[in-house]
């Protein structure tokens, strides 16, 4: 086995060509650990959304909130129901919410979709990952309106203490809430009394349970299936909100990783062009390695280490450049449910551990037929190269 | 021998690191134009909109309505030539993603009046309007499921509940312009006549063709102030307005791809110059030899920068050659999953940009290089051992 560091000072020798090919290597892993933490990041913002006690009914059909309409009558029929968990005071914990996208002016002169949550006295209590930060919970039947925190600041007016103006009628902020990186941070919520005349809009989106248990949830979902009375569709909140990132995420992820193949496609030839050339410089060495006794498999293996060693530097350099990025957030249109959302690039272990692997593998790939060239060498023709 | 002459020798010193190099350029020129096509994509219903159609809708909210009152009072706006209604319907046609296509439902007379880019056989626009449940349907979703006029399509309905049945009774193209040929139009009365009182006679928009153009602002002022009070006030634009303000919404994922369509420049131009960085240290003595004999240091430095926009043109041109068919196959393969993609939108002008920035990158990639060939004096170079 030829010595480890003979390889790392060889890099060393020729460290522009070296430097350039790893910066190369690092750009790639770069684009492709962005992505897949882009693509999580989504996932996580509008999945970590749900509770996986509480339950959202639907109109049967509708595929989000912002299509369905639910008669009012249903509330009472679902809060009656055996499985419902009742708030400190005794009341179920039912909620029947309105969704309507209200379009707000942006600082940038831009407009922005924002969902306006219209809710019922229990939302806050059916919701234990919504904590208000500032400020307290709109009043029932006033126009007060708490902001989602990813909302503070992204128009005119939305911050506490300020006002917003649509539907031709004024809504104070009166709260900030938080809701642990969930989609409901990018809403805001109002009573849901106010917000339907405004809107004009007598019915519901949705209804919203807790249950009082996951197994109570199930039976409560069966239920409502078997119910001829209800012609609603129930899903458990944390299925619900995986369902409306699932375009937004499939598009980064698709469209993403295709680059990224053609990015590494690039990487691995450039990748191969500097091991050639360290090849071709080095025709007198090898020789003289096998010469001295070194095996053709060990010059095999030691080229094969030092393309490994350059792409694994490239992973590294790759993957610190996209850990990075979590410190940058992006807000962008979720088709599914027509609202603006926040997310960013959120890591995991799985991923660095990813880009780690790829960058490596680019690397060795680039390093196979410069090695096998080398290992082929004849010794004398090597020698008297 | 001629410069030429020499540029192709001295590119042709070491093939394959050439051949390499181009072909690590074309990679990258064809990811550019792929990631330059995803963006003319999200902008291409904004260009092709037409300039004399405006969009009115409800103020309050993308998803709120308007009564189908407003229709009559809204024609009598001086400068309104036509006026049509629409709503979106959003029926599922199966349960998954894949099977998403747009549905809406229009009046089909004055509809294929206002959107006269539609081209539908004359005795299938008879037909449409003439069944109270017909339906007109885009030719690429007629190929999707092989629907032809007499076939019966059931959506389940989201926003309104229940199967509705249609009945095939036109296929259409589009000539130009914002319309996809991947969406269902059937009548209004189809829906209206079975939904609740208090839902019944709410259209989604109504899209005005005005008789100028240039007028297009004071007649959606107009329109604009006559609902200013009323119960359903109204926001309207031209179609082009109204397209760029959706797209506004998506600039943070447009932002991204355009990055990466930077960062992949910034590739190429790694590969090259370490390419001809390699090339100019193994040739330091060959350069001296040049200059020995009389060249001059500029013209050594041309020698380089010509060999790197060899690379760059061919790199360029071989990207340039492949990206359209892996553009297409890729659209093939995705674009049904995504709910379907326009089938051509490949452009000339986005191919030309990435033959330019291919040209771009390997000049600048060359000038490092090109430096470093002069930079040692002439009697050094000649001694030293690559």
């Amino acid at each position: 086995m030829i010595p480890l560091y003979y390889n790392t000072r060889s890099l060393w020798a020729r460290r522009v060509s070296t430097g350039l090919t790893v910066l190369g290597l690092g750009l790639v892993v770069f684009v492709f650990s962005a992505v897949l933490m882009l693509a999580n990041g989504i996932e996580s913002a509008l999945a970590s959304g749900g509770d996986p006690r509480n339950v959202i009914l639907l109109a049967e059909g509708a595929t989000s909130e912002l299509m369905s309409n639910v008669e009012r009558d249903a509330l009472r029929a679902l809060g009656s129901a055996p499985q419902v968990a009742s708030s400190a005071e005794g009341e179920p914990l039912v909620a029947g919410e309105l969704v309507v996208p209200v379009l707000l002016p942006r600082g940038d002169g831009q407009e922005s979709n924002i969902n306006a949550r219209g809710i019922g006295p229990e939302s806050f209590a059916i919701r234990p990952t919504v904590r208000l930060v500032a400020g307290r919970a709109p009043r029932m039947g006033t126009n007060e309106i708490a902001l989602g925190e990813a909302l503070v600041g992204r128009s005119p007016g939305a911050h506490l203490g300020g006002e917003l103006v649509f539907a031709e009628e004024r809504w104070p902020v009166v709260g900030v809430f938080t809701a642990e990186g969930g989609a409901y941070e990018s809403e805001l919520w109002v009573d849901v009394n106010r917000l339907g005349p405004a809107f004009d809009r007598p019915g519901l989106s949705a209804v919203v349970v807790r249950t009082s248990s996951e197994q109570a949830r199930d039976a409560f979902i069966k239920n409502v299936k078997d119910d001829p009375r209800f012609t609603l569709e129930a899903k458990s909140e944390p299925e619900y909100w995986a369902e409306q990132a699932t375009w937004l995420a499939t598009f980064i992820r698709v469209l993403g990783l295709f680059v990224s193949f053609i990015f590494s496609v690039g990487a691995v030839l450039g990748a191969m062009i500097t091991m050639y050339a360290q090849v071709a410089a080095r025709i007198g060495e090898l020789g003289l390695l096998r010469a001295v006794g070194y095996r053709r498999r060990s010059v095999l293996a030691s080229i094969l280490i030092e393309s490994a060693v350059l792409g694994a530097a490239g992973g590294v350099l790759g993957a610190l450049g996209a850990l990075a990025t979590r410190w940058m957030e992006i807000r962008t249109l979720n088709f599914q449910t027509f609202a603006e959302v926040r997310f960013g690039f959120t890591p995991t272990p799985g991923i660095v551990v990813a880009a780690l692997v790829f960058g490596t593998l680019m690397g060795t790939l680039g390093g196979l037929l410069p090695a096998l060239r080398a290992s082929r060498l004849s010794i004398l023709d090597a020698l008297r190269a | 021998m001629t410069f030429g002459r020499l540029v192709w020798k001295d590119l042709l010193r070491n093939p394959l690191r050439l051949a390499l190099t181009v072909l690590a350029g074309a990679v990258g020129v064809m990811a550019f134009i792929f990631l330059r096509t995803v963006v003319d994509l999200f902008y291409s219903s904004a260009e092709s909109a037409q300039a004399d159609r405006l969009f009115t809708r409800a103020k309050a909210s993308i998803t709120a309505d308007l009564p189908l009152s407003y229709l009559p009072r809204i024609s009598t706006v001086p400068g309104v030539d036509d006026i049509t209604f629409y709503g979106f319907f959003g029926g599922r046609y199966g349960e998954s993603q894949r099977d998403f296509f747009g549905s809406a439902f229009v009046d089909p007379p004055s509809f294929m009046r206002v959107f006269d880019e539609l081209v539908v056989a004359p005795q299938q626009v008879a037909a449409f309007e003439a069944d109270p449940c017909g339906a007109l349907i885009g030719k690429d979703l007629a190929k999707r499921y092989g629907w032809k006029p007499g076939s019966r399509v059931t959506l389940k309905g989201t926003i309104y509940p229940g199967e509705w049945t249609f009945n095939v009774r036109g296929i259409y193209d589009v000539r130009t312009g914002t319309l996809d040929t991947n969406s269902l139009f059937f009548p209004f009365r189809c829906l209206n006549e079975k939904l609740p009182d208090e839902r019944k006679d709410r259209v989604g928009a109504f899209m005005i063709r005005v008789e100028d153009p240039s007028r297009s602002a004071a007649v959606s002022s107009a329109v604009d102030a006559m609902f200013a009070n009323s119960p359903y006030p109204t926001r309207t634009e031209s179609e082009r307005a109204a397209t760029l303000g959706f797209i506004s919404m998506l600039s943070a994922i447009i932002t991204a791809v355009q990055v990466v369509a930077t960062v992949i420049l910034l590739i190429i131009l790694l590969v090259i110059g370490n390419t001809l960085a390699m090339s100019v240290r193994e040739r330091t003595r060959d350069l001296s030899t040049l200059r020995a004999m009389g060249f001059k240091r500029g013209r050594v430095m041309m020698l380089v920068l010509f060999e790197s926009l060899a690379i760059g043109l061919a790199s360029g041109g071989l990207g340039v050659l492949i990206a359209p068919p892996l553009v297409r196959g890729f659209v093939a393969v995705v674009g049904s999953q995504m709910g379907g993609l326009p089938a051509d939108f490949m452009r000339e002008s986005t191919l030309v940009l990435g033959a330019l920035a291919a040209v771009g990158v390997s000049l600048l990639a060359g000038i490092i290089p090109a430096l470093r060939a002069v930079r040692i004096p002439v009697a050094e170079g000649l001694r030293k051992v690559a």
